[in-house]
């Protein structure tokens, strides 16, 4: 637990004469001002400092500055699933103030909260077992560190509180799943933070954690950097995606239309255990594809014709030749009988428009 | 031609298109018009649609309606010219009139010519010049090519997944390739074109005067003046 008077008195050794009672006055103002409603459900008093939108440094990553924000969105993190976990639960190290060099969370540490159904100590390591076996890890079959290891992600960069999103889009239709049926809970359960809390962790796990268009977002945030996908030998295949009908859909928020989870995901599968399409365990893998188009939510009727079916095609000689020369093929037609035809109905408006002009005057005549 | 044989053109008009070919002409163009801007709203750029704001996914939903609507009807249209020129005789007479020959070749090289000005005089065109035979038959092929991988698209699952790679491709390109040269060259001859603008009548009432007759189609303009002279001296 951080100490307020080690905090008053860290700033006042780094002030003197009137800045320092100016610090103090403008320190004990904000103490009464915030403090009251962070302390209560804040119990390690965190935001007492974090709460402040410009609290923020400059890391040095080599040559360059990594701008680094330590601010909390305090109603964000609350109604997280993580916003029943204390600070230092994954913030192991912070245990005084300053407070020195942090260490890097663990995403996978066992958590000081037990799994209700086992009763025994929580931890997301059944996650990293899945993304272990995926394509997305940083270790090959052999155990081995691939190239660029920093390309592949890490929890951070899917996963961003809050997880969750509001069953908003659900009220019209299903009534029953409105933020108003916890008020149903509340008959018997009194505990006001209990419900909330409850409410948020289950119906953040009854839907998609994003729409289809924030999951093509994240997934485009590395699969359409041009230059890292240059540095694994793959194409932008976010751009494909986006000019196909699933692509145009997603677009205009139809949640319904796929989007990269949906089809790179083996059914009943964890999103964590996306493959290489050239794994056959891979949904994505020809001969699954069908099975996976098949799910009973999107195309019902799909058979084993859609073997191998490319849903978004990548337009080059070496990927896809037969795709590439129809391709090339009708853009030269195209052009072909564009390009000649303009001349001509120009040729035939300066005929008909002036029929006696004559770049040369014939002698004798006039 | 001797002006004096010449039957008087005042105020003359021939038929060059029927009722049934008015209809079929009005039904594709305006098909050809709810398919393009049905079918190009797919491939313009995501932030030209945002402009619907929030009935960008409704109208998304019911574009896909439409453009299968009026693609049934265009094909429907294609079977009723099919029937037409096949079963009557105004229909064979068309259909004959349209082949290509080796004469078209010529026409075309004389054109060349005459835009260039190295000669002055136009190549003499039948009932259908080797432009319109061409617009005409690229519009049969094009129909067709389009209709078929249409139909792969809308089944998508009974087709095997290189019919769909291929399908989608060459639908959008066919459709890229049709409408520039319905905005170019039907646009330019029929409408923009000097003497034409703001657009011919033929495809309103199907009439054609006797003077553009002879100034567009002098051969086919020839053998109606010669049977109508035939037809006066016999009735003398």
């Amino acid at each position: 637990m951080i100490n307020i008077d080690e905090v008053v008195k860290c700033v006042c050794l780094n002030a003197e004469g009137k800045q320092r009672t100016l610090m103090l006055f403008m320190m004990f103002t904000l103490i009464l001002c915030t403090a009251s409603e962070s302390v209560a459900v804040d119990e390690e008093n965190c935001l007492f400092c974090h709460q402040y939108r410009g609290l923020s440094y400059i890391q040095k990553t080599g040559n360059q500055g990594k701008f680094r924000l330590l601010y909390v969105t305090e109603d964000l993190y609350l109604n997280s699933p993580h916003g029943n976990i204390k600070c230092s639960d994954c913030h192991t190290n912070i245990d005084k103030f300053p407070h020195g060099k942090p260490v890097k969370v663990n995403c996978l540490i066992v958590c000081h909260m037990d799994e209700p159904s086992s009763g025994l100590p929580f931890s997301h390591q059944k996650v990293g077992e899945y993304l272990s076996q995926s394509v997305h890890s940083r270790f090959d079959k052999d155990g081995n560190l691939k190239e660029y290891p920093d390309d592949y992600p890490e929890c951070v960069t899917c996963h961003t509180d809050p997880l969750y999103r509001p069953l908003a889009f659900l009220k019209k239709a299903k009534p029953g799943l409105k933020e108003k049926t916890i008020t149903r809970c509340s008959i018997c359960h009194e505990e006001k933070d209990f419900l909330r809390k409850f409410y948020k962790h289950f119906t953040s796990r009854m839907q998609k954690l994003r729409t289809p268009l924030e999951v093509i977002e994240m997934c485009g945030t590395c699969h359409e950097n041009n230059e890292m996908m240059k540095r694994h030998n793959m194409p932008n295949v976010g751009k494909s995606y986006m000019e196909t009908y699933h692509g145009k859909a997603v677009f205009f928020n139809d949640e319904s239309a796929a989007e990269c989870t949906d089809c790179h995901v083996m059914p009943g599968e964890s999103v964590h255990a996306i493959r290489s399409m050239n794994d056959p365990k891979s949904a994505s893998y020809k001969d699954n594809i069908y099975k996976t188009c098949s799910d009973i939510d999107c195309h019902p009727d799909a058979e084993m014709n859609l073997a191998g079916y490319k849903a978004h095609v990548i337009l080059s000689s070496d990927r896809n030749p037969v795709e590439f020369y129809v391709c090339v093929f009708f853009v030269l037609l195209t052009l072909g009988s564009f390009i000649p035809v303009m001349i001509f109905t120009v040729l035939d408006m300066a005929r008909n428009a002036f029929p006696n002009f004559a770049l040369f005057n014939k002698r004798g005549k006039k | 031609m001797n002006e004096s044989n010449k039957i008087s053109d005042e105020g003359k008009y021939y038929t060059r298109l029927n009722l049934h070919e008015r209809i079929q002409h009005h039904i594709t163009w305006s098909t050809f018009f709810i398919l393009a801007i049905t079918g190009f709203m797919v491939e313009l750029p995501e932030e030209m649609l945002t402009v619907f704001g929030q009935y960008k996914e409704n109208i998304f939903f019911l574009r896909g309606i439409t453009h299968r609507i009026a693609a049934v009807i265009m094909i429907l249209n294609l079977i009723y010219q099919a029937l037409y020129l096949s079963l009557t005789k105004p229909g064979r007479s068309l259909f004959f009139d349209m082949v290509p020959g080796f004469k078209d070749a010529k026409d075309f090289l004389r054109n060349m010519l005459y835009y260039l000005r190295i000669s002055n005089r136009k190549p003499l065109f039948d009932r259908f010049n080797y432009k319109e035979k061409m617009e005409y038959w690229t519009g049969w092929i094009g129909n067709i090519i389009i209709t078929f991988t249409g139909f792969f698209l809308w089944f998508e699952q009974y087709f095997p997944k290189f019919f769909l790679d291929v399908s989608i491709l060459v639908h959008t390109m066919e459709a890229i390739l049709a409408s520039s040269a319905i905005m170019v060259w039907h646009f330019y001859e029929v409408h923009l074109k000097p003497g034409k603008f703001p657009m011919s009548r033929i495809w309103l009432d199907g009439k054609i005067s006797a003077h553009e007759l002879e100034e567009e189609h002098p051969l086919q303009y020839q053998r109606i003046q010669q049977a109508e002279r035939v037809s006066v001296n016999t009735d003398l």
